[in-house]
Order: structure tokens, then sequence, then C-alpha cells
């Protein structure tokens, strides 16, 4: 029996090198291709296969027919079993049968166990034969039960060949999945086509032994089948992860429960929102874990229960759990667990509805709270599906409307409907160019309400497109501004109305100040005539008092004038320059008196910026205090002067005006900037000068500041706001 | 007479003032400080803009200085100027005209420096010393 010969070595090393390749392929199958009922079977046929392939190669090298016979026998259940492995890989690959259903495999081995009893049971011989160059073969002979075996097997492979081409050719849109499947057609159609050739062509029509090639090819079947499983991988998300994985990973808390409601198994999720173990768990009665709210509940519970254990699948039970961190609650689904159409218990299915309820709430006040401020408010708001052409109103803008909240349906055209007629045309404009170029809106109209009533409203709008810029929606405010409107126009025409007044008041002081000073001119020319050509002294006396006085009332009434001026009108700003300011006022003060002054003018300017203010105000101010400057010259010093020092920054000008003249005692300072404030009758002033500056100063935010002594001089220091 | 004691400076000088007082001392001051040979009155801006239209083709008819006033009946200084831009240019390119006005609307001031024919605005009334610097800047044409 184990005896060998190694004179014709062929056949045993065309079967057993491949036999050994076929082996760690096995290996290789189940440490490295992911387990499934697919790969489990393929390993089984591989293995098949390969021990197909020993029996085989022993069987070449034995030396007597008998020794043969042993070999073959031995591992006989190799070849037997290889049709109903390879048809069973086929139907599960080519997922042919219900991964439920298990009656197809007692079909698919029982004959296979049968014709192995009635092989090793020598019921037929088994004749073996030696051709020189193969070594042993067995030659099938003419016994039915052999026959129909190796038809059996034949029939199954090429069955499963033709499964496997049908498959293969009705994959249509997948071809990763074509390209795998053709080759593991290939892989099968290789060595059945050999076997059908050499093990049934050649015995039953030759009565030749089969030669070892059938066995050989064998391993392309592994080969090829490998290749495809690894190279396109297409195994399904159940065979790499394992339903554990998949209910531990699920926001959802779901658990088993044994028909006589012990828990039997609870995902992870579910025991870390209910703050359990599983072995806490496993003592839990299903009727403690939940929170009853009343008799009525419970019975109602326990209802939906019996429901499910009759097969019935009820979902969204609204419920609560009792757990250690106090009520959850859950909306329910209750399913029923069928294996072997009988019901084993319940698997329930719960989503934790405690946060969901919590911002529910939220968004009910959230929504109250709009709905006030809109009423509030008279704004509504609107949202136009522009697909389905439904524009969803609020509350408020139907009540803006005049209808009842949600009284009719609203699409574009009835919006349109509800419009002024007259304004239709210039709405439905804004809303198609919005349509067209996306852009948002605002815009002013009139309704007609349902009352009939006419409202002025003021709307607002987006457009929302999708990401191939289509517009989707329209979205926006509608708020009542009628009484805004009303006021609005009753305030411009008030406005324009005082503007008006305003301006012709300007004109009439203007025209009045003229008036008033052209025959003081006048006189004053006609005087100084008198005064140039009179010799005799009293008489020039006489004229410079009445000069005097004339140039008095002239300046009083120019005060006058800036006064109401200052009064009233509004800060006009523009960039100053004070060179050319204080060159005006320096040259008008020229004429201040007759033999023109001699008090010397200082000026120092330091500029770091541009200055803008108020012009006109400004020129006030420096004129009056730098003619309060010259009229007031201590005539007891030999150097009169007046010195204007201007101190630009981005922020602000400090200028600062200084003289050696008569001062101001210390006991006025509080008084000299009232109206018609005089420090003495002899002042010379009209008592509005100081008035002036202080109300100029006002205007333009800024400060004074007075520091004067009696004969020694004064000082002003005024600082405007640089804006 | 000054005449022979010393030249005078323009021989027709025009002064438009509707006040005889302030006419009186117009010329009062440009005779006495040799400034103009004849003064030509104009007690209206209309009379004034006759007068340059009648002799705007003999130039030594024409003033060399007009005083305007601003603010008189009928028509105002500034009308007279939208008047006098449409006289010929030979009026333009002998007479150079001076504001003077009691007028203290900025407004005035501003209307007067954006006009190219007034060369300045002199506060009335009329003195020694504003006409002597008026002469000294030397502003007219010629």
């Amino acid at each position: 029996m184990f005896s060998f010969t190694f004179q014709n070595p062929y056949g045993f090393l065309c079967a057993f090198i491949p036999a050994l390749l076929n082996l760690a392929l096995v290996v290789y199958i189940l440490i490295f291709l992911p387990r499934n009922r697919i790969t489990n079977v393929f390993a089984l046929a591989t293995l098949a296969c390969a021990l197909w392939q020993i029996t085989d190669a022993f069987v070449r090298i034995t030396v007597t027919a008998a020794a043969a016979d042993f070999w073959d026998s031995v591992l006989s259940i190799s070849w037997i079993f290889i049709g109903p492995l390879c048809i069973h890989f086929t139907l599960l690959y080519t997922q042919m049968i219900k991964s439920q259903s298990r009656i197809y495999i007692p079909l698919l081995y029982a004959p296979g166990f049968i014709f192995l009893a009635l092989y090793q049971g020598h019921y037929y011989e088994h004749p073996f034969q030696y051709t020189p160059f193969w070594g042993w073969g067995n030659l099938h002979n003419r016994n039915v039960i052999d026959i129909i075996q190796v038809y059996w097997a034949s029939v199954l492979a090429f069955a499963s060949l033709i499964l496997l081409c049908i498959y293969t050719f009705k994959i249509k849109s997948d071809q990763l999945l074509k390209h795998q499947s053709l080759l593991i057609t290939i892989g099968i159609a290789v060595p059945t086509i050999t076997a059908i050739i050499t093990q049934v062509i050649f015995l039953t029509v030759f009565q030749k032994p089969p030669i070892t090639l059938t066995s050989t090819l064998l391993t392309f079947f592994s080969i090829a089948t490998v290749l495809a499983l690894k190279k396109y991988k297409l195994f399904s998300v159940s065979d790499l992860i394992n339903n554990r994985t998949i209910l531990d990973s699920m926001p959802l808390i779901v658990f088993s429960v044994s028909k006589k409601k012990r828990i039997t198994y609870m995902n992870h999720f579910g025991l870390q929102t209910l703050g359990l173990t599983m072995k806490e768990l496993s003592a839990i009665d299903i009727n403690e874990l939940f929170f009853y709210e009343s008799k009525d509940h419970e019975k109602k519970m326990n209802e939906v229960w019996k429901r499910t254990v009759e097969y019935e699948q009820v979902e969204n039970i609204e419920s609560s759990f009792n757990t250690p961190k106090g009520k959850i609650d859950i909306i329910l689904s209750y399913n029923p667990i069928i294996n072997n159409n009988k019901v084993e218990g319940v698997l329930f299915t719960a989503r934790d509805m405690t946060e969901l309820k919590k911002s529910n709430q939220l968004l009910i006040k959230k929504e109250k709270m709009l709905e006030e401020a809109q009423r509030l408010s008279h704004i509504g708001s609107w949202e136009w599906d522009v697909l389905t052409n439904t524009v969803l109103w609020s509350d408020e803008l139907y009540r803006i409307y005049g209808y009842k909240p949600g009284e009719i349906p609203i699409t574009y055209e009835s919006y349109l409907q509800n419009l002024h007629p007259g304004d239709r045309e210039f709405v439905n404009g804004i809303i198609q160019k919005a349509y067209n170029d996306h852009q948002p809106f605002n815009f002013y109209h009139r309704i007609l309400r349902n009352d009939g009533t006419e409202v002025v409203m003021y709307a607002q709008g987006e457009v929302t497109v999708d990401k191939d810029n289509n517009i989707i929606r329209m979205t926006g405010t509608g708020q009542d501004v009628t009484e805004l409107k009303t006021q609005e126009a009753i305030l411009k025409n008030q406005n324009e109305e005082l503007q008006k007044i305003n301006a012709e008041l300007d004109k009439f002081v203007y025209s009045v100040t003229h008036d008033l000073r052209a025959p003081l001119t006048s006189m004053l020319g006609v005087v100084e005539i008198a005064e140039e050509d009179n010799q005799d002294i009293l008489m020039k006396k006489r004229l410079t008092l009445l000069k005097t006085n004339i140039r008095k009332l002239d300046q009083f009434i120019l005060d006058i004038m800036d006064y109401s001026l200052n009064a009233r009108q509004e800060i006009k700003k523009e960039e100053i320059n004070f060179q050319s300011v204080l060159d005006e006022i320096t040259h008008k003060l020229k004429y201040i008196n007759d033999e023109g002054s001699n008090v010397d003018i200082r000026v120092k300017i330091i500029s770091t910026a541009p200055f803008h203010s108020d012009k006109s105000r400004i020129s006030i101010m420096l004129n009056n205090l730098i003619s309060n400057s010259i009229r007031y010259c201590n005539p007891k010093v030999n150097d009169p002067f007046v010195e204007i020092g201007v101190n630009v920054t981005d922020k602000e000008a400090n200028i600062i005006i200084s003289d050696n003249g008569i001062g101001i005692g210390e006991e006025f300072h509080d008084k000299i900037f009232d109206m018609f404030y005089r420090v003495s009758h002899t002042s010379m002033g009209t008592g509005l000068g100081l008035y002036l500056v202080k109300e100029s100063v006002k205007k333009l935010n800024g400060r004074i500041k007075v520091e004067s002594q009696k004969e020694k001089g004064s000082k002003f220091s005024i600082c405007i706001p640089n804006d | 007479m000054p005449e022979n004691a010393q030249e005078y400076k323009y021989d027709k000088v025009m002064v438009v003032d509707d006040s005889d007082t302030d006419l009186y001392v117009a010329e009062h001051y440009l005779k006495k400080y040799f400034v103009a040979a004849n003064v030509i009155f104009a007690e209206s801006a209309a009379e004034g803009l006759d007068y340059l239209l009648k002799h705007a083709n003999s130039i030594e008819q024409l003033p060399s200085i007009i005083f305007l006033d601003i603010r008189m009946p009928v028509m105002d200084g500034f009308e007279f100027l939208d008047r006098y831009e449409k006289l010929p240019s030979s009026v333009h390119q002998r007479c150079t005209v001076i504001m003077l006005s009691s007028s203290a609307d900025p407004r005035d001031r501003e209307r007067i420096k954006n006009n190219p024919f007034v060369k300045k605005f002199i506060n009335k009334p009329l003195n020694k010393e504003k006409l002597h610097e008026l002469v000294l800047a030397n502003i007219t044409q010629q």
C-alpha cells in the first residue's frame, strides 16, 4: 500500500504541485479574505480540490492496482463533493438563493453521501489501469451508479458554469462586478470543460483512463477566484462589519426582549443613554424600565406588546423610560423577532426625544415671540416656493392684507391681485428682475386691503438659488408703513416750508442790514469829506464825534446781522485756510478808525493737517477778537500789538489771540460773554461782540477761555474740533 | 485848477449808484486825488448800460473804471453785469469793473468772486485810503 514507484513521476508531479499551491491558497483564504459564507464555501471547495489532487497524485505512483484503489478511496470524499461545493459557491455568489433558506443544503449534499457510501463500500468494482506515462488511473466501469455519479458531478459543475454565465451577462452597469464575475466564470469553466473531456468523454467514449490534466487545472479555479475576489473588492457591508458593530454604532436605543420580558440585549448607545450596564439590565423586567404615566398608558403599552407578539410591527409609540439618569422621553418601535417562523422575542428601537422635546418647546416659544414681534411692528414675512408657486404668509401679513390668518391660499398671481392696481406692473417688474438677476431688493408700494382701504407697504426680499444657480425660492418681509409715510410726508412739507422761511429770513436780514447801512455809509462819506476839508478845530472835533457814532451804529447793525445768522444758519463745513481768512479780516480792520491803527498784527500759523469747519463762524470769532484788541489797545505802551497764534492738528485747531491792550479786570471775566454787556459806558463796543464769539464757539462744539489783567493785556484761547 | 498842477490818472470813470450822496462822495474823491478827469454818473444800472452801448465804438468816450453798486432799484448790480457781458468786446477791453457797495451778504461776495469782469470789491464809503490803494494796485486794462 505504501510503496510507491517514481519511474513515471509525471502524473504525480502534475497533480501534487498544484495540490500544494491549493493548500496554500486555502490558508491564504482563511487568513486574508473577509469571512462570509461565500469565502467559507470557496475555502471548502479549494480544500476539496487540493485533496482530489493529492489523491490523484498518490494513485499515479502506486505500485499495484489494489494500492491505487486504496489511495483513491481514502480521499474519494473530495472528488465526490466537488460538484455540490461548486454549485453551492455559485449559488451564494450569484445570490440566487435566499440567505435564510437552508433547505437546499441537504438537497445538494445528500446524493454525495450516498455515492460516497456506495463507492467506499465497493458496491461496484473500481477498475484501475496503468498507462506508461501517466501511471495508475481510475478507469470507470459501466456500472450504472458509477455513471450516474460521474454525470451528477458533471451536471452540477456545468450548471454552475451556466448560472455564472447568465449572471455575468446580466450585469449591465457595474463594470467592476462584471469583471469579477467573468474571471470566476473562466476559473470554473477551464477545469469543468477539461474534466468533462478527460473524465467523461475519454472514459465513456474511448475507454481510456483519465490523465491528470483535470487535477492540474483545478488550481486554475482557485487562483482565478482568489484573484477575482481580491482584486475587485465587492464584499457587501455585512461581510465586513458584523451586526453588533452596526447596532453599537447607531444613534438609536436598540434592545431585544425575550418573550418572558427579560432584556437579552441592548446596544452600546442604549446603555450609555440609559446610564446602565448590561449586567444591571439583564436583571430588569421590561415593566420596570417603562415609566407609565397612568393605568391607561400601561394598558395601552401591554396591548402593543401583545400585538407585536402576534407578528405585528408597531411604530412610533410615545413613551418614557425610568433610568438612573431620570425620566427619558422616547419614541418606540416594536419589531417581532421572527426565527424559524416563530416569534422569539421583540426588538425595540427607541429614539431619545428629551432634547427634541425641549427644543420643540423652545421653537414654539420663539415662534410665538416672532409672531408677537411681527404683530407689534406691523411686519409680515413671506416665502415663495417658486417651483410649486405657493406662497407662505405669516399671520401678520394676512392681517395687514385684511384677511384672517390662513384665510386664502396665496400664489404669486393672487399676491399681485392684492396689490394696488396702479402698482401691479411696477412690483411685477421688480420681482421679475430679482427672479433673473438673483439680487436682493426693496421697494415701497401700495396694496388694497380686503376691505378696500389703501395701505403703503415697504417690501424687502432675497432670492435663494441651488448649486446650479437655479432659483428655488424668494423670501422677504412686508411692513405696513402707511402711518410712517404719512408722517414723513407731513415732516417733509414742514421741512420745505421751514427752509423757505429760513431762506426768506436770510434775505430779509441781508436786505435790512444793507438798507440800514446804506444811508449810514453815505453819511460817513460826507462827514469824512467835510472833516477833511475843514480847518476849524472845533468843527473838526464835532465831525469826529459824529463819525465815531456813525461807525458804532454801523458796527451794531453788522453785529445784529451776525447774531441773527449765527443763531439760525446751519453749520456749513468746508476747508479753511487760516491765512486767507486772517488776511481778509486784517484788511477790513485797517479802516477801523481814521488814522489807521498803529497796532501791530502778528500772525503765526502752524498747520499739520487741513482744517474743516464753518468758515463764517470762524470769521466772526476771529474778527471780533482781533478788532477788540485793536480797539482797546493801550495808548500808554509804545509797541501795541495783537498776536494771533493758530495751531492746527487733525483733531482740533487751537487759536490764541493775545494783546498788550488795556485788559479786562478779573471781576468782569464772568460777564464779558453776556449779551449786551459792556465793561464801561465809555466802551466803544456794542455789547454783542464777545457774545457772538461765545455763541459761535458753542455752535462749533469748541471751548473758549479768557486770561486778562487790567493794563496788562488779554489772552483768549479757543479750541475748535477739526471735522 | 488842479489839472494844471497834476495829471489825472484816467480820463473817464463811471459811477453807477442810485444814491446821490454816494455819487457826490465818489466824484469828490476821484477829482480831488486826480484819479478821473471826468466822472460819468449813472443813477441807475440801465443808464450806465445805455451809455456804454452808445459809445461802444468810440473808445475815448468809454470809462476806464466802472464803480458799480450792488443794491439798486429796478436793476441791481448783478443784472447789470449779466447785460454787460453781452456788450461789444470793445467795452470789455476798455473798462474795468469795481464793486462799490455796503452789502454784507457773503453770497454777494461769492458771486463777485466768480464774475470774470469784476476786479475788486470796495466797502462803502469810498475814502482817501481805499482810493489810494486802488490806484497803487493799477488794476485797469491798460
